[in-house]
Protein backbone atom coordinates (compact mmCIF):
# COMPACT_ATOMS: atom_id res chain seq x y z
CA UNK A 1 0.00 0.00 0.00
CA UNK A 2 2.35 2.24 1.02
CA UNK A 3 4.66 1.57 -2.50
CA UNK A 4 1.31 2.40 -3.97
CA UNK A 5 0.87 5.49 -2.53
CA UNK A 6 4.45 7.03 -3.05
CA UNK A 7 4.07 6.63 -6.83
CA UNK A 8 0.72 8.95 -7.03
CA UNK A 9 2.21 12.18 -7.86
CA UNK A 10 1.61 15.01 -4.97
CA UNK A 11 -1.09 17.41 -6.05
CA UNK A 12 -0.32 21.15 -7.22
CA UNK A 13 3.09 20.08 -8.48
CA UNK A 14 3.84 21.52 -11.95
CA UNK A 15 7.26 20.35 -13.79
CA UNK A 16 9.08 23.00 -12.67
CA UNK A 17 11.02 25.35 -16.03
CA UNK A 18 14.63 24.12 -15.53
CA UNK A 19 15.63 26.76 -18.64
CA UNK A 20 12.85 28.30 -20.06
CA UNK A 21 8.75 28.76 -19.35
CA UNK A 22 7.31 28.54 -22.59
CA UNK A 23 3.89 29.74 -21.67
CA UNK A 24 4.78 33.09 -19.54
CA UNK A 25 6.79 34.81 -22.45
CA UNK A 26 7.24 38.25 -21.46
CA UNK A 27 9.85 39.73 -23.95
CA UNK A 28 6.40 41.48 -25.52
CA UNK A 29 5.98 43.90 -22.29
CA UNK A 30 8.82 45.66 -22.82
CA UNK A 31 8.75 49.35 -24.63
CA UNK A 32 12.23 49.85 -23.60
CA UNK A 33 15.30 47.74 -24.28
CA UNK A 34 18.27 47.58 -22.44
CA UNK A 35 21.48 47.89 -24.59
CA UNK A 36 24.49 47.58 -22.96
CA UNK A 37 27.67 49.05 -24.71
CA UNK A 38 30.83 46.99 -24.21
CA UNK A 39 33.43 49.84 -24.39
CA UNK A 40 32.02 51.25 -21.20
CA UNK A 41 31.15 47.98 -19.33
CA UNK A 42 33.58 46.56 -16.67
CA UNK A 43 31.61 43.45 -16.59
CA UNK A 44 31.22 43.75 -12.55
CA UNK A 45 27.75 41.80 -12.77
CA UNK A 46 25.80 43.73 -11.11
CA UNK A 47 23.11 43.67 -13.66
CA UNK A 48 23.33 39.92 -13.41
CA UNK A 49 22.77 40.26 -9.97
CA UNK A 50 20.01 42.81 -9.78
CA UNK A 51 17.92 40.98 -12.72
CA UNK A 52 14.34 40.00 -11.62
CA UNK A 53 13.73 37.46 -14.38
CA UNK A 54 16.97 36.09 -14.85
CA UNK A 55 17.75 37.93 -18.31
CA UNK A 56 21.23 39.18 -18.28
CA UNK A 57 23.41 36.52 -19.65
CA UNK A 58 27.24 36.39 -19.15
CA UNK A 59 29.97 35.21 -20.95
CA UNK A 60 33.96 35.43 -20.43
CA UNK A 61 33.63 36.06 -24.70
CA UNK A 62 31.12 38.32 -24.98
CA UNK A 63 30.47 39.92 -22.01
CA UNK A 64 26.96 41.02 -20.64
CA UNK A 65 23.68 40.11 -22.80
CA UNK A 66 20.01 39.89 -22.42
CA UNK A 67 17.71 37.71 -22.96
CA UNK A 68 14.51 39.25 -24.65
CA UNK A 69 12.18 36.64 -25.04
CA UNK A 70 11.93 37.35 -21.44
CA UNK A 71 12.98 41.02 -20.59
CA UNK A 72 10.05 42.99 -19.70
CA UNK A 73 11.68 46.39 -20.14
CA UNK A 74 11.67 47.08 -16.41
CA UNK A 75 15.14 49.06 -16.92
CA UNK A 76 16.61 47.94 -13.15
CA UNK A 77 20.24 46.82 -15.06
CA UNK A 78 20.00 50.43 -16.35
CA UNK A 79 19.39 51.77 -12.82
CA UNK A 80 21.96 49.85 -10.52
CA UNK A 81 24.77 50.28 -13.73
CA UNK A 82 27.55 52.03 -11.71
CA UNK A 83 29.11 53.07 -14.78
CA UNK A 84 26.10 53.87 -17.18
CA UNK A 85 26.96 51.19 -19.38
CA UNK A 86 23.21 50.11 -19.81
CA UNK A 87 20.88 51.93 -21.59
CA UNK A 88 17.38 51.92 -22.78
CA UNK A 89 16.55 52.15 -26.53
CA UNK A 90 12.82 52.34 -27.86
CA UNK A 91 12.13 49.01 -28.51
CA UNK A 92 10.84 50.14 -32.66
CA UNK A 93 13.90 51.58 -33.44
CA UNK A 94 14.92 47.80 -33.52
CA UNK A 95 13.89 45.81 -36.61
CA UNK A 96 13.66 42.14 -35.47
CA UNK B 1 -11.67 28.86 -30.12
CA UNK B 2 -14.62 29.75 -29.43
CA UNK B 3 -18.09 29.29 -29.41
CA UNK B 4 -20.46 31.38 -31.62
CA UNK B 5 -23.69 31.00 -29.93
CA UNK B 6 -25.14 34.17 -31.68
CA UNK B 7 -24.10 35.43 -35.23
CA UNK B 8 -24.65 39.03 -35.22
CA UNK B 9 -24.11 39.74 -38.72
CA UNK B 10 -23.79 43.48 -38.59
CA UNK B 11 -22.24 43.96 -35.61
CA UNK B 12 -18.75 45.77 -35.19
CA UNK B 13 -16.11 44.78 -32.97
CA UNK B 14 -13.60 46.80 -31.95
CA UNK B 15 -10.35 45.63 -29.93
CA UNK B 16 -8.41 48.92 -28.07
CA UNK B 17 -4.90 47.43 -26.83
CA UNK B 18 -2.82 48.98 -24.43
CA UNK B 19 -0.42 48.92 -21.69
CA UNK B 20 -1.78 47.79 -18.30
CA UNK B 21 -2.64 50.65 -15.67
CA UNK B 22 -0.37 53.53 -17.09
CA UNK B 23 -2.98 53.41 -20.14
CA UNK B 24 -5.58 51.72 -19.15
CA UNK B 25 -7.74 53.96 -18.68
CA UNK B 26 -7.08 56.18 -22.01
CA UNK B 27 -8.46 52.81 -23.63
CA UNK B 28 -11.41 52.06 -21.74
CA UNK B 29 -12.29 55.58 -22.42
CA UNK B 30 -11.88 54.77 -26.27
CA UNK B 31 -13.92 51.51 -26.15
CA UNK B 32 -16.51 53.64 -23.92
CA UNK B 33 -16.87 56.88 -25.75
CA UNK B 34 -17.73 54.95 -29.21
CA UNK B 35 -19.92 52.32 -27.24
CA UNK B 36 -21.80 55.29 -26.42
CA UNK B 37 -21.75 57.51 -29.06
CA UNK B 38 -23.21 54.29 -31.00
CA UNK B 39 -25.70 54.68 -28.57
CA UNK B 40 -26.87 58.15 -29.06
CA UNK B 41 -27.02 57.36 -32.83
CA UNK B 42 -29.59 54.30 -32.06
CA UNK B 43 -27.18 52.08 -32.66
CA UNK B 44 -26.87 48.92 -30.05
CA UNK B 45 -23.49 48.74 -28.13
CA UNK B 46 -21.62 46.57 -25.57
CA UNK B 47 -18.11 47.64 -24.20
CA UNK B 48 -16.23 46.55 -21.14
CA UNK B 49 -12.42 45.12 -20.32
CA UNK B 50 -11.00 41.76 -20.92
CA UNK B 51 -11.46 40.00 -17.86
CA UNK B 52 -8.69 37.37 -18.80
CA UNK B 53 -5.99 40.11 -18.40
CA UNK B 54 -7.01 41.31 -14.93
CA UNK B 55 -5.69 42.19 -12.58
CA UNK B 56 -3.56 43.91 -14.96
CA UNK B 57 0.14 44.88 -14.21
CA UNK B 58 2.35 48.00 -15.30
CA UNK B 59 3.17 47.96 -19.03
CA UNK B 60 1.45 44.40 -19.43
CA UNK B 61 -0.93 44.17 -23.01
CA UNK B 62 -4.30 44.45 -22.24
CA UNK B 63 -7.27 44.67 -24.35
CA UNK B 64 -10.49 46.84 -24.08
CA UNK B 65 -13.51 45.79 -26.40
CA UNK B 66 -16.71 47.58 -27.59
CA UNK B 67 -19.16 46.35 -29.92
CA UNK B 68 -21.57 48.00 -32.03
CA UNK B 69 -24.79 47.15 -34.25
CA UNK B 70 -27.54 48.39 -35.58
CA UNK B 71 -29.43 45.16 -34.59
CA UNK B 72 -29.96 44.16 -31.21
CA UNK B 73 -26.92 42.39 -29.80
CA UNK B 74 -27.26 38.73 -29.10
CA UNK B 75 -23.55 38.34 -28.54
CA UNK B 76 -23.80 37.18 -24.76
CA UNK B 77 -21.65 34.60 -23.82
CA UNK B 78 -17.89 36.23 -25.18
CA UNK B 79 -15.77 37.71 -23.27
CA UNK B 80 -13.47 38.88 -25.84
CA UNK B 81 -13.58 39.71 -29.29
CA UNK B 82 -12.60 37.36 -31.33
CA UNK B 83 -13.09 38.98 -34.86
CA UNK B 84 -12.16 42.45 -34.90
CA UNK B 85 -13.32 45.03 -37.04
CA UNK B 86 -11.29 47.32 -35.92
CA UNK B 87 -7.70 47.29 -33.64
CA UNK B 88 -6.57 50.26 -31.67
CA UNK B 89 -3.22 50.63 -30.32
CA UNK B 90 -3.12 53.08 -27.59
CA UNK B 91 0.80 52.50 -27.54
CA UNK B 92 3.44 52.08 -30.40
CA UNK B 93 5.59 49.74 -29.04
CA UNK B 94 2.35 47.10 -29.09
CA UNK B 95 2.31 46.31 -33.03
CA UNK B 96 5.36 44.40 -32.24
CA UNK B 97 5.39 41.09 -30.95
CA UNK B 98 1.51 40.60 -30.44
CA UNK B 99 -0.89 39.01 -32.70
CA UNK B 100 -2.90 41.98 -32.92
CA UNK B 101 -4.22 40.79 -36.21
CA UNK B 102 -5.98 37.70 -35.14
CA UNK B 103 -9.18 36.26 -35.91
CA UNK B 104 -9.60 39.85 -37.87
CA UNK B 105 -12.59 40.53 -40.55
CA UNK B 106 -12.09 41.45 -44.23
CA UNK B 107 -11.83 45.37 -44.25
CA UNK B 108 -9.87 45.82 -40.45
CA UNK B 109 -9.22 49.07 -39.82
CA UNK B 110 -5.92 49.09 -37.80
CA UNK B 111 -5.32 52.75 -36.10
CA UNK B 112 -2.11 53.33 -33.65
CA UNK B 113 -1.24 56.29 -31.32
CA UNK B 114 2.12 56.87 -32.66
CA UNK B 115 4.28 59.94 -33.98
CA UNK B 116 6.22 57.65 -35.66
CA UNK B 117 6.33 57.31 -39.86
CA UNK B 118 3.23 54.79 -40.34
CA UNK B 119 4.68 53.10 -43.67
CA UNK B 120 7.37 51.75 -41.28
CA UNK B 121 5.30 49.80 -38.68
CA UNK B 122 2.84 48.31 -41.43
CA UNK B 123 6.03 45.71 -41.32
CA UNK B 124 5.39 44.64 -37.96
CA UNK B 125 1.77 43.61 -38.26
CA UNK B 126 1.10 39.65 -37.50
CA UNK B 127 0.04 37.42 -38.27
CA UNK B 128 1.41 37.95 -41.34
CA UNK B 129 -1.58 35.79 -43.32
CA UNK B 130 -3.95 38.66 -42.20
CA UNK B 131 -2.43 41.59 -43.29
CA UNK B 132 -4.26 41.03 -46.54
CA UNK B 133 -7.30 41.50 -44.82
CA UNK B 134 -6.47 45.05 -43.55
CA UNK B 135 -7.71 47.72 -45.49
CA UNK B 136 -6.28 50.61 -44.01
CA UNK B 137 -3.69 51.90 -41.18
CA UNK B 138 -4.30 55.04 -39.52
CA UNK B 139 -1.63 57.16 -37.12
CA UNK B 140 -2.63 59.34 -34.72
CA UNK B 141 -0.24 61.18 -32.34
CA UNK B 142 -2.82 61.17 -29.51
CA UNK B 143 -0.05 61.80 -26.58
CA UNK B 144 0.28 64.84 -27.87
CA UNK B 145 -3.45 66.05 -27.92
CA UNK B 146 -3.99 65.26 -24.18
CA UNK B 147 -2.22 64.32 -21.25
CA UNK B 148 -2.36 61.15 -20.02
CA UNK B 149 -5.39 60.30 -17.26
CA UNK B 150 -4.71 57.85 -14.59
CA UNK B 151 -7.45 56.02 -13.43
CA UNK B 152 -9.09 56.37 -10.22
CA UNK B 153 -7.82 54.34 -6.91
CA UNK B 154 -10.98 54.34 -5.74
CA UNK B 155 -11.55 50.63 -6.07
CA UNK B 156 -14.77 51.23 -7.80
CA UNK B 157 -13.29 49.74 -11.36
CA UNK B 158 -14.42 52.59 -13.28
CA UNK B 159 -18.26 52.95 -11.96
CA UNK B 160 -18.01 55.89 -10.53
CA UNK B 161 -15.21 57.93 -12.27
CA UNK B 162 -14.77 61.43 -11.26
CA UNK B 163 -11.55 61.44 -13.96
CA UNK B 164 -13.98 62.10 -16.12
CA UNK B 165 -14.85 59.74 -19.69
CA UNK B 166 -12.22 61.16 -22.28
CA UNK B 167 -10.65 63.81 -20.79
CA UNK B 168 -7.33 62.80 -21.89
CA UNK B 169 -5.24 60.50 -24.84
CA UNK B 170 -8.60 58.15 -25.06
CA UNK B 171 -10.19 61.54 -26.97
CA UNK B 172 -8.27 61.39 -29.68
CA UNK B 173 -8.33 58.33 -30.29
CA UNK B 174 -11.92 58.23 -30.21
CA UNK B 175 -11.52 60.57 -32.85
CA UNK B 176 -9.12 59.00 -34.81
CA UNK B 177 -11.15 55.78 -35.30
CA UNK B 178 -14.07 57.48 -36.13
CA UNK B 179 -12.56 58.81 -39.03
CA UNK B 180 -10.77 56.02 -40.23
CA UNK B 181 -13.59 53.71 -39.85
CA UNK B 182 -16.70 55.83 -40.21
CA UNK B 183 -18.13 53.69 -36.89
CA UNK B 184 -19.61 56.41 -35.18
CA UNK B 185 -19.74 60.14 -36.06
CA UNK B 186 -17.96 63.03 -34.61
CA UNK B 187 -20.80 65.09 -33.39
CA UNK B 188 -21.52 62.40 -30.96
CA UNK B 189 -17.76 61.89 -29.84
CA UNK B 190 -17.63 65.76 -29.18
CA UNK B 191 -20.90 65.21 -27.19
CA UNK B 192 -19.53 62.86 -25.22
CA UNK B 193 -16.12 63.43 -24.70
CA UNK B 194 -14.59 65.97 -21.57
CA UNK B 195 -12.04 67.39 -24.01
CA UNK B 196 -13.73 68.16 -26.56
CA UNK B 197 -10.84 70.20 -28.31
CA UNK B 198 -8.56 66.59 -28.37
CA UNK B 199 -11.49 65.11 -30.56
CA UNK B 200 -11.36 67.59 -32.70
CA UNK B 201 -7.83 67.70 -32.82
CA UNK B 202 -7.88 64.03 -32.95
CA UNK B 203 -10.07 63.91 -36.13
CA UNK B 204 -8.06 66.78 -38.01
CA UNK B 205 -5.01 65.40 -37.37
CA UNK B 206 -5.06 61.69 -38.43
CA UNK B 207 -3.47 59.96 -41.34
CA UNK B 208 -4.94 56.68 -43.08
CA UNK B 209 -2.74 54.68 -45.29
CA UNK B 210 -5.20 52.85 -47.04
CA UNK B 211 -3.18 49.35 -48.14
Amino acid sequence: MAKVYKQVPFAAIVPSPQTENEGMITGNWRYLRPVVDKEQCTECKTCYIYCPDACVNYSKDDGISFNLKYCKGCGICSNVCPVGAVSRVPELDFDE
Amino acid sequence: MTLAVAVDAKMQEVTVWTRGVTLAKEARDTATLLAKAGSLEGKYNQSFDNYVDLPDRINVPVKSYARISPEPIETFYEYENYRPDIVVLAEETLVKGNDILKGCKDGCVVVINTKRDINKLIKYLSPKENVSKVKAVAAIDADALGAGVFHTFDGTEGCIDDTKIGAGVGAAMAAAVAKASGIVKLESLIKLADNKKAVQQGWDAVQVVNL
